[in-house]
């Protein structure tokens, strides 16, 4: 983002871009307290899944009006992720990327370990059982304290492999139509669930409660690894490190597999100055224009146009991926989406931890997410 | 038996002093040292390498500021305030004195965290989210100064106030050249527990501020520490840089604080 | 002389003043706007609608809100008992005859002084699996099998033993400082009577110094259960109350429903609940207080 913004500025003179990092998870806290503050910022960045809360919230603003005035061309964006940004008809958001689950693997050690295809790709046989079998043939291959594979052991990431694997499976979105109950398929929930929690208890290829899972795949210790795109930069900027980046193995059948997207938004202010609402407008243009600078960190970008343009094809790995975006399984668009995914991710760490079975751990997930669509 | 009643002093010193000096050794020390035994932290090489990064690329220091310019300026206004306060409660004999007392002291049993939200809320109405006031000014209302202070100048004698008063000296001069040197002991501990209790204070700005600007040490503090990726380095030399300065100072004042 | 009234009066009022303005605006005032929001549909950016006791009835039904007052109930229960015994053996220590007096007051008391982010900080580095310092100090002590590891994040049980530990190496100074003040008021020739009586260091603690402590230990205990309910940001920054909720306390549910969830009028009516237990144990330690005959 540092870098796009620096483009930004030097691009013209009329506005500066002041940006304000917040690891941490407290982002969106801190967007909504500002903003209720009147010291909400001009610009924003919302997870597209995040949004429609915002919009019920009061948080964003319609972008409409300025998005005219600035000839921005909606039609250059990916539909899908645009769609999602749209709201009684109006727009609300402006789509900046795709960020898939995926897989990557070190290439040193899956050589090593004879399991490196010619291609340069892992060999692994379609079906779960192939993945496992993969793992479970490299696992007395490789170096002592090496695991086959790195996965944290609570929170998002085998959520997202959970979700990835329950899609592929043909399961249902968690809410149902009317947004008002759930429409869970627990057969496939619990199905894939028991596959997540195998890879920890059965097969044992995951290395137990890694505190680091990242730093694990990124100093040699594990041979494969899931998480979002946004890894590839750091993977990138790591002395020696040959790794490879490719789709969620074909568990179920296909590819399908968790995402989301982030896009820029216009939060309520104070004074609603039109001259800032309309430079904010023109940072987010430019931003989602000159979406190979935000690919460098490894998001797809949202612009149809930097996707087919020589610049973004030439850039490594993401060629590898890109072709995920459209295997993304994205969640309804619903304003409890986020409190939703809490409570999944809540009772899902039990069975990731050995503590509850998947049947009882998905049952309470049902009945406390069926009584926050009621509230 | 004294032997092993000092060694096992000694034992407990020590455990005491591990985690800080593990902090302090692990700052210093590079990210990709390889540790094998507990031992392998304390050994060099050591480096000041992250400490200057940290100075340099985050705001820490400007969190400090405000950090203490916030517990400063609630320090200093604690101690008129709430010193005014108890000199009125203790020596000037107005109607419903009683009652403010009471009024003041219910106070007690109010606790400051389970009225946060609420007090967002009020803070929120005021105008005065995300500013220094909105920091400094309600932990300024502590009743319990007041009724420490109270307390303490009820034992100062209503003769000196008296012969005071005869030789034509007016209140605030009483309060101000006769009673605050003789609570001298009082404020100083009122200030120190104050000037801690503010520099360490996270719920409160943690909730009500948003501008990085300013963000106060406790709260910034976090935000610069990812939840996902677990360097060790980088955050125990922040952790090491933002308590060196109260160590150095309690170091200072300990005979005050520890005098018992 | 009426006169003379009404000009004390009015001297008072203004020595009064900046007090009692912030006093009744941000301690009185916040408990009336409690109750109001606590009846209200409301979220941060703006009032809903009135919705009389359903966050009441709500708060009773939701096991979210039962568990994490437990929590913060056991977090009490586990670390106020611990903390008495641990305070009362340091200021043993640092109460006796010896070259290391002043170090051992300043060791004990350091921790005290550092921010909870820092000690929270230092805590869960310290107890990563792995790579932290407690299991391989563990293993060097051969307190710990060399191939095995204590998963202190993810088991509760290990959990509630990190916080607390961790707790207590926090906050046990100033505990200690009030023992050894109390310790240091009880006459020396007490002590001298007693052995000239023939009593042994063991017997004078326990049937003189103990016995004596007792009022004080009546004062920690109450402000140390108060303290622990307010427990929040070591938990939320080691566990963020995990594993699963295992460790959520309510300050921590109050804030992600208020804040995070936006229902500042939820929030309010769960602020309510701790808040009457609070007023319920200050009012428990005005009434044991006021037996010895002091306000404070």
């Amino acid at each position: 983002m540092d870098a796009i913004i620096d483009a930004f500025n030097k691009s013209q003179s009329d506005i500066t871009v002041k940006n304000v990092k917040l690891e941490w998870g407290e982002y969106y806290t801190k967007l909504v307290t500002g903003v209720s503050a009147g010291k909400g910022p001009d610009i924003g960045i919302s997870h597209v899944s995040k949004l429609p809360e915002l919009i019920k919230q009061g948080v964003v603003s319609e972008i409409d009006d300025v998005a005219k005035a600035a000839n921005l061309n909606w039609g250059d964006y990916n539909q899908n992720i645009l769609n999602a940004t749209i709201s009684g008809g109006k727009h609300y958001a402006v789509p900046l990327d795709t960020h898939p689950f995926i897989m990557y693997y070190n290439k040193k050690l899956l050589q090593d370990a004879g399991a490196l295809g010619a291609d340069g790709k892992p060999k692994i046989e379609p079906g779960a059982d192939g993945f496992v079998k993969f793992l479970s043939g490299i696992k007395d291959k490789l170096p002592k304290g090496v695991s086959p594979m790195a996965l944290s052991n609570n929170g998002d990431d085998p959520y997202r492999l959970w979700w990835a694997a329950y899609s592929q499976l043909g399961g249902n979105d968690i809410i149902s139509d009317d947004g008002k109950s759930t429409a869970m398929d627990m057969d496939k929930a619990v199905k894939a669930a028991n596959f997540v929690k195998s890879l920890y208890y059965d097969s044992k290829v995951i290395k137990p409660n890694d505190p680091d899972f990242y730093k694990s795949f990124q100093s040699g210790q594990a041979a494969v690894m899931m998480t979002g795109v946004w890894a590839t930069g750091t993977w990138e900027a790591t002395k020696d490190f040959d790794f490879g980046a490719m789709p969620i193995p074909n568990l179920f059948g296909n590819t399908k597999t968790w995402g989301d997207s982030h896009t820029i938004i216009l939060p309520v202010t104070k004074d609603n100055d039109a001259k800032k609402r309309q430079a904010a407008l023109a940072f987010a243009k430019f931003a989602t224009e000159n979406g190979q600078i935000w690919a460098k960190a490894g998001h797809i970008p949202a612009s149809t146009k930097v996707v087919d343009s020589a610049e973004f094809k030439n850039m490594k790995y993401r060629s590898d991926y890109v072709s995920v975006a459209k295997d993304v399984v994205f969640p309804k668009q619903s304003d409890k989406t986020w409190p939703k995914n809490d409570i999944l991710k809540k009772y899902l760490d039990e069975i990731w931890l050995n503590k509850t079975p998947a049947e009882d751990a998905l049952k309470k997930i049902d009945n406390e997410v069926k009584s926050l669509l009621a509230k | 038996m004294r032997i092993v009643r000092t060694v096992v002093s000694l034992l407990l010193a020590l455990f005491f002093l591990l985690p800080l000096s593990w902090m302090l050794v692990v700052s210093v020390k590079d990210e990709a040292m390889k540790i094998k035994g507990v031992l392998d932290w304390y050994k060099p090489p050591y480096t000041l390498d992250t400490y200057f990064y940290v100075f340099r690329e985050t705001s820490l220091l400007r969190w400090m500021f405000n950090s203490f310019v916030v517990a400063c300026a609630v320090t200093v206004l604690v101690v008129l305030f709430t010193s005014m306060s108890a000199f009125a409660l203790s020596k000037i004999r107005f109607r419903l004195r009683g009652f403010v007392f009471v009024f003041i002291l219910a106070g007690l049993m109010i606790p400051g965290e389970a009225m946060i939200i609420p007090l967002y809320q009020v803070v929120k109405e005021l105008g005065m989210l995300d500013s220094y006031q909105g920091l400094i000014l309600p932990a300024i209302a502590s009743p319990f100064a007041v009724v420490v202070l109270k307390s303490f100048f009820d034992s100062v004698p209503n003769e000196l106030i008296e012969s005071a008063e005869m030789d034509g000296g007016g209140l605030f001069k009483i309060y101000y050249s006769i009673v605050l040197p003789l609570a001298k002991p009082a404020i100083a501990s009122i200030a120190i527990l104050t000037f801690i209790g503010q520099w360490n204070n996270f719920l409160w700005p943690f909730i009500s501020i948003t501008s990085e600007e300013l963000f106060t040490l406790p709260m910034g503090i976090p935000t610069l520490l990812s939840q996902y990726t677990k360097d060790y380095v980088r955050p125990m030399a922040i952790n090491s840089i933002s308590s060196l300065p109260v160590i150095i100072v309690f170091l200072f004042s300990r005979s005050r604080l520890c005098a018992g | 002389m009426k006169a003379k009234q009404l000009r004390l009066d009015v001297k008072a009022f203004l020595f009064l003043l900046p007090f009692l303005l912030l006093y009744v605006v941000f301690t009185i005032f916040p408990m009336f706007k409690g109750l109001q929001m606590s009846l209200y549909d409301w979220t941060l950016i703006r009032k809903m609608k009135f919705v009389g006791l359903d966050n009441y009835k709500h708060m009773a039904q939701d096991p979210g809100f039962w568990k994490s007052l437990w929590n913060s109930t056991y977090f009490v229960i586990l670390t106020t008992p611990t903390m008495l015994v641990l305070a009362l053996v340091l200021a043993v220590i640092c109460n006796r005859k010896s070259r290391l007096q002043r170090f051992y007051r300043s060791v004990f008391f350091l921790p005290s002084v550092l921010s909870v982010s820092v000690v929270a900080y230092v805590g869960m580095y310290m107890i990563q699996p792995y790579t932290g310092f407690t299991n391989n100090f563990l293993k060097m002590l051969g307190l710990l099998n060399p191939d095995k590891e204590l998963f202190w994040l993810t088991e509760a049980p290990l959990a509630w033993i990190a916080i607390a530990g961790i707790t207590l190496w926090w906050t046990v100074g100033v505990n200690m400082i009030l023992y050894l003040s109390a310790m240091q008021d009880i006459p020396e020739d007490i002590y001298e009577a007693a052995r000239l009586d023939g009593a042994t260091d063991g017997q004078m603690f326990f049937r003189i110094t103990l016995p004596l402590l007792g009022p004080i230990t009546k004062t920690i205990l109450l402000l140390q259960i108060i303290a622990s309910y307010k427990v929040f940001l070591q938990i939320y920054i080691i566990t963020r109350g995990g594993p699963g909720t295992d460790t959520r306390p309510i300050i921590q549910y109050i804030y992600e429903e208020g804040i995070k969830n936006n229902h500042m009028g939820y929030a309010a009516a769960l602020s309510y609940s701790l808040f009457v237990i609070l007023m319920l144990i200050s009012l428990l330690q005005l009434r044991v207080n006021s037996r010895k005959g002091a306000v404070m």
